[in-house]
């Protein structure tokens, strides 16, 4: 890895700390309080923050995949398994954060409205294929055949945008459709600060992506290693 | 606006949830960058260690 790809690096992941820094101050300080939600509603910068990384993680597998299947080059799979494990953890975040936020909104812990359905598939699709990629980590069968599952899988994810407009759930539903057109269902100081906690989390998913990868070929480098050393 | 005994409780239930949604986000997320940097440690000294066998193994030929 040369020093300039280093340096960007070191440079991405510390834009995403600086932008992580100003997402808290905005959603503690900056935004003002909802009225019917009160200060709880202040997790919900970083919950669809954590929403959006795992989506983006998520629809990586499905390119990477695509990738791995057109050219069969180990780089692709490398890319795609490392965005599934950011992608499950940035789901785990959003799943666990959702969970405690909807307790004093819904006053249940967990309700079977479709957004949460669909989203709970999702994670458990990816943790399926991360169960699947580590029970033959270097079997090329096994590399493909978890691209196509993690292509497959990916079609949850535009189910999972829609489920509220198709199924009418109880989930909050940003983009709404009125006689002015579309809006945003937030003030301003509120859609600014959503938007930096998104960008600072995507940010920080490309960083641990970046280190992931690196980390998968460290350990191929081992394996090649111990080849070599087995082949004497 | 007067504010009820009530209301304050509620706002402090709620200030607990919050605390503990942004706990349990920062908490997942630390753990994940605490095991990947422990995983690539691990894996670097690997490395180390297989390039100092296969130079031990080279010289003991040669």
């Amino acid at each position: 890895m040369s020093r300039l790809s280093n340096r960007l690096t070191d440079l991405l992941g510390l834009t995403a700390f600086a932008l992580i820094i100003i997402g808290l101050y905005m959603a503690f300080l900056y935004a003002p309080t909802e009225v019917n939600m009160g200060l709880v509603y202040r997790i919900f910068f970083f919950h669809l923050a954590s929403v959006a990384a795992g989506m983006i993680g998520i629809v990586v597998v499905a390119i990477a995949g695509a990738a791995y299947l057109r050219t069969n080059a180990r780089a692709w799979d490398r890319v795609a398994e490392a965005s599934a494990e950011i992608g499950v953890m940035f789901s785990t975040a959003a799943l666990v954060s959702g969970s405690i936020w909807a307790k004093p909104i819904w006053g249940v812990w967990w309700t079977w409205d479709p957004r949460l359905t669909t989203f709970l598939i999702l994670w458990l699709i990816y943790i399926a294929y991360l169960m699947l990629r580590a029970s033959a980590r270097d079997d090329a069968r096994v590399a493909r055949f978890s691209a196509v599952f993690g292509i497959l899988g990916a079609l949850d994810v535009p189910l999972v945008i829609m489920s509220s407009r198709i199924w009418r759930g109880i989930s909050p539903v940003l983009f709404q459709e009125t006689a002015q057109g579309f809006t945003f269902g937030l003030t301003g100081e509120m859609t600014q600060t959503l938007f930096v906690a998104i960008a600072a989390f995507i940010l920080l998913y490309f960083y641990l992506l970046i280190q992931r990868v690196r980390l998968e070929e460290i350990r191929d480098e081992v394996v090649a290693i111990k080849r070599q050393l087995a082949a004497r | 606006m007067d504010i009820t005994l009530k209301d304050l409780l509620a706002e402090i239930r709620n200030l607990s949830y919050l605390f503990y949604g942004y706990g349990a986000i920062w908490l997942i997320v630390g753990a994940y960058v605490f095991l990947l940097s422990r995983r690539e440690n691990k894996l670097r000294a690997e490395v180390e260690q297989l390039k100092k066998a296969v130079a031990d193994e080279r010289q003991s030929k040669s």
